[in-house]
């Protein structure tokens, strides 16, 4: 049986992007994909009080990225933490939307700002994450198995974020994968295909509920084949599909009765749960690590926004700290 | 407690990856004719696809293998001649080597250092399992592992122990490095392998390991890339006597040859060679099929209580008669209006006496395929009743039975059983003959629940169609060309098929094809790299061709769609007759299936037939083909 964690609310819902405001003087970091829900308005911009960093230049070959006609390398302390000390002399309030940013540019960047409030806790550093809705999804022209819609265009395949490779040993042998699962069911299976896992250790997390009503569903029917083997299917657990720390919560519960167990965590679902993924991880970088395949995402995936979602992330670890709120 | 028969079987069956079995690995291991070769202290190579037992046997070649294999027995460790060191390679950690951030010759030194590191952890836990295990103390002369440390740029390592501790925390360093290799601040690096041979040395040197061998055991080798495949070429090359390395990895999975310095690595000179495919292609399959299938029967009839069932696994899978297998396709419906229409003409209706439904069916078919009636095929036949049937009788009675069934894409249009078959559908890959055989017994629980009856035909055939459907959809996820990989099988597969239905005046059994290679060297590289993910990843088999048919022919090979997917898209199993496809048509069907389908199609004159429905299993992907 499967349990639902209640959490404090540490996310704020808005109906659209115009509905968000920005605290003043706060620093925005974004970037902007193919997908039209990562575009922000001039109009909605010009009405913050706020300085915006716009990521450009994210290709996944480059490990880099651009802000400001100055390229930061990923694989670099010296230039990622020059990039956080340069946004953190702006403003101790951090925004970071993810919608539009690749998972190798936003994870090293909302580990490293982790870090931050982790060891100076009293440098009043703030960290939120953005995240849009898309209304729809693109429904694959050819529709096969775990391949509903039209998501991804093919893999890099596995390889590490940057700044986030795990070469150390682990002290025991055991290790357990954690799937984030989303619809490309092909994906989850491309994952277990390359990491052979044994049996049992395989606990797939579906969003539930989803962003709409009958994502579940697509979810179920896109991960059918990978869920049925080797009874995957009965080690699931829900997590909100929009909910990072519901994600956090169920791998710190795996960690604590799993504590000599490794949980490689594989995001291959949704943004929002890759966030809760890799703020565990930044926390807790001994006992897990991150896979990710790298897709190509395909062009036109999604269609228009919906729901914008602001994750108090900074909030949430100061909770997680507190000895009332473990208690 | 005993268990239900059909649990057991599922439960000794059901989980047929090495890995995933964990106890069971060794308690079923059985070793192939091969695993002799495998202990000789050379390095050796040893290639296979996935499920072909790879993992199987290069883990019962680990100390831990070997002492689960020897009844966990303290005096077999101590005994063994040689120990085993396994390593996995684990794409998430090797493919973190690479990127614009550094040259290729300094990744190398990285992961020369990152090897070393490994390889010392690896011998550190051996020593430490073999003192626990055996109750014997190691001890490594101090000034040895100081040598160690030096190699390591570590210090303070007295003992294995310590030596261990400072290794694991010299990979977290190294995993610092890795993550800020931009800036270049790197920590001191190892030379490649020199700490290996210096703790290797060690370690002979000690009465516990005097005379020993160490193996260092390199499984899932396709997951390097090429420059670090050639760091380990460099070490087989110049390998020392005092460990020697056992790579597995998939068919087409090593890259390259050569080693660091543009040498080349070649066989048998520097390394000894078992390549799966060519070992279970001349015969040596079908025996350690059974064995490994007959082994798990008695160990499910143990668990059962079972314990007089016979234990011949070829008895629970029966063939069918093909004339019984014809009456199943529904030959008889087809055949009573054929025979009432001849029994009005009195000069044939004679020749009907002798005649099997299925010898009136082909002379059917043949009258149909030369354009003539019945009647003259008839009279033709009267003037010499055996020799006119002989050549069909003998070659082309199979493939006739792929032409009996209805064209609505119901039913089954094809049995796949006999025990024969099955192995010959699996086509030496062992992963897959034990999933058939699990799903067999799990449908004859369902329809029969007798462990006494043999498994019928049908049920057979469906489990054939299950595990076929099961890899189809699993292409995708295999590589990050896989998308590409699934449109060339579900195009490949419905070719076979439509050749198959529509054999008869044609060249019966075509199962394989050759290449016209393509004149661009552009597009003949990018036919080279999807043939070899798809022979990699099992969707194709690869083979020397044995005769050409045109010059422009591919000279080097022919390749036959893997015959586990024979009973999904219904195709013949065996390898027979072949066809010649260009490089382009075989690109196109992997990027647009439908248009790649007609080309190939209308390339080797087979028209697409639109009566034609698609099997029912391939319901699934109907869409990808309109």
């Amino acid at each position: 049986m499967s349990e639902r964690i209640l959490l404090p609310v540490c996310t704020g819902r808005f109906t659209s992007r115009a509905s968000f405001n920005v605290r003043p003087g706060a620093v925005y970091i974004y970037g902007e994909s193919l997908e039209n829900r990562s575009h922000l308005p001039q109009s909605w911009m010009e009405t913050q009080d706020c300085h915006f960093f716009r990521v450009e230049e994210q290709e996944y070959e480059r490990f880099a990225f651009t802000v400001a006609g100055r390229e930061y390398r990923l694989r670099s302390r010296i230039d990622v933490e020059a990039f956080i000390d340069h946004i953190l002399a702006v403003s101790p309030v951090v925004y970071v939307d993810i919608t539009g940013l690749s998972h190798h540019v936003w994870a090293p960047l909302i580990s490293e700002i982790v870090l931050r409030v982790a060891r100076f806790p009293n440098a009043g550093i703030q960290l939120a994450a953005v995240y849009v809705e898309p209304v729809h999804y693109t429904k694959s022209k050819v529709p096969r198995p775990g391949d509903i819609f039209a998501l991804s265009d093919k893999l890099h395949g596995i390889r590490p974020l940057p700044g986030l490779v795990r070469l150390r040993r682990h002290e025991s042998d055991k290790a357990m994968i954690v799937a984030l699962l989303g619809f490309e069911g092909w994906r989850f299976d491309a994952v277990l295909a390359k990491l052979e896992p044994d049996a049992g250790t395989v606990v797939p997390v579906i969003g539930v509920p989803g962003f709409r009503a009958e994502y579940p569903f697509y979810t179920l029917e896109g991960n059918i084949i990978p869920l049925e083997r080797d009874g995957n299917w009965t080690r699931r657990k829900f997590a909100t599909a929009n909910d990072p720390f519901e994600v956090y919560h169920i791998l710190e519960m795996l960690q604590t009765r799993h504590p000599e167990t490794l949980l490689r965590v594989a995001l291959v679902g949704t943004k929002p749960h890759a966030l809760g993924a890799v703020i565990f991880h930044a926390v807790h970088p001994g006992m897990s690590e991150l896979i990710y395949d790298n897709p190509v995402r395909s062009a036109g995936r999604t269609d228009s926004d919906r729901t914008l979602l602001e994750y108090d992330v900074s909030s949430f670890l100061g909770m997680m700290n507190d000895p009332s709120f473990a208690a | 407690m005993q268990e239900d028969v059909f649990t057991a079987l599922r439960a000794v069956f059901g989980r047929y990856k090495a890995e995933w079995l964990r106890g069971d690995v060794f308690r079923l291991f059985q070793k192939p004719g091969y695993f002799p070769e495998l202990e000789e202290p050379r390095p050796t190579a040893l290639i296979g696809g996935r499920g072909t037992g790879k993992t199987s046997v290069l883990k019962s070649l680990s100390y831990r293998g070997h002492f689960e294999l020897s009844g966990k027995s303290a005096a077999a460790a101590v005994n063994a001649p040689y120990v085993g060191l396994y390593w996995c390679i684990d794409s998430n950690r090797v493919t973190a080597f690479a990127g614009p951030e550094l040259e290729p010759k300094q990744w190398i030194r990285l992961f020369a250092h990152y090897v070393n590191l490994e390889i010392v952890a690896m011998f550190c836990e051996y020593v430490l399992w073999f003192e626990n295990t055996t109750g014997t103390t190691v001890t490594v002369p101090q000034s040895r592992l100081a040598k160690v440390g030096t190699a390591l740029h570590i210090t303070g390592a007295a003992t294995i122990n310590e030596l261990a501790s400072k290794v694991s925390e010299a990979l977290v360093t190294l995993e610092a490095s890795i993550n800020s290799v931009a800036d270049r601040a790197n920590a001191p690096l190892s030379m490649q392998s020199v700490p290996i041979e210096y703790l290797a040395e060690a370690l002979i040197s000690t009465d516990a390991f005097s005379g020993k061998v160490f193996y260092i055991v390199v499984d899932e080798f396709e997951n390097l890339d090429e420059t670090q495949q050639s760091l380990f070429n460099t070490l087989i090359k110049h390998g020392r006597d005092k460990f020697a390395f056992k790579i597995g990895m998939k068919d087409s999975g090593w890259r390259t040859k050569a080693t660091l310095n543009g040498e080349i690595l070649t066989h048998p000179a520097d390394y000894d060679l078992i390549d799966l495919s060519e070992r279970f292609g001349n015969g040596q399959y079908p025996s350690f099929a059974r064995e490994v299938c007959e082994a798990r029967l008695a160990h499910a009839f143990v668990r059962a209580g079972l314990v007089n069932m016979p234990p011949e696994i070829p008895s629970y899978f029966q063939d069918l008669a093909v004339d019984e297998e014809a009456r199943l396709l529904g030959l008889g419906r087809r055949i009573a209006p054929i025979r009432a229409s001849v029994m009005k003409d009195p000069n044939a209706s004679e020749l009907l006496n002798d005649l099997s439904d299925l010898d009136l069916y082909y002379l059917h078919r043949r009258a149909e395929s030369e354009s003539v009636s019945l009647t003259e095929i008839l009279a033709e036949y009267s003037l010499n009743p055996k020799g006119y049937l002989s050549s069909y009788r003998e070659n082309y009675r199979q493939s006739l039975l792929f032409t009996i069934s209805e064209h609505s894409g119901k039913g089954l249009q094809k049995y796949y059983s006999g025990w024969n078959t099955l192995t010959k559908v699996s086509g030496g890959n062992i992963r897959y003959l034990v999933e058939i055989v699990e799903r067999a017994f799990e449908l004859h629980r369902t329809t029969s629940n007798d462990i006494r009856k043999a498994v019928s035909a049908r049920d057979q055939t469906e489990a054939c169609i299950a595990v076929g459907r099961k890899y189809v959809q699993e292409v995708q996820a295999l590589d990050p060309q896989g998308h590409r990989l699934t449109f060339l099988l579900l195009g490949l597969g419905r070719l076979l098929n439509l050749l198959a239905r529509h054999s008869l005046g044609k060249q019966p059994d075509t199962t394989s094809f050759v290449l016209a290679r393509p004149t661009s060297q552009e597009i003949a590289q990018e036919l080279d790299d999807l043939l070899r993910i798809a022979v990699m990843h099992q969707v194709l088999r690869k083979w020397p061709a044995t005769k050409l048919t045109s010059h422009t022919e591919a000279k080097e090979s022919e390749y036959s769609v893997h015959p586990i997917f024979a009973a999904f898209f219904v195709f013949p199993y065996q390898k027979k007759r072949r066809i010649r496809i260009s490089g382009e048509d075989l690109l196109l069907l992997s990027v647009d299936l439908k248009a790649g389908l007609a080309a190939v199609l209308n390339a080797v004159g087979q028209p697409d037939d639109p009566t034609e429905a698609l099997p029912r299993q391939l319901s699934l992907f109907e869409a990808a083909y309109e």
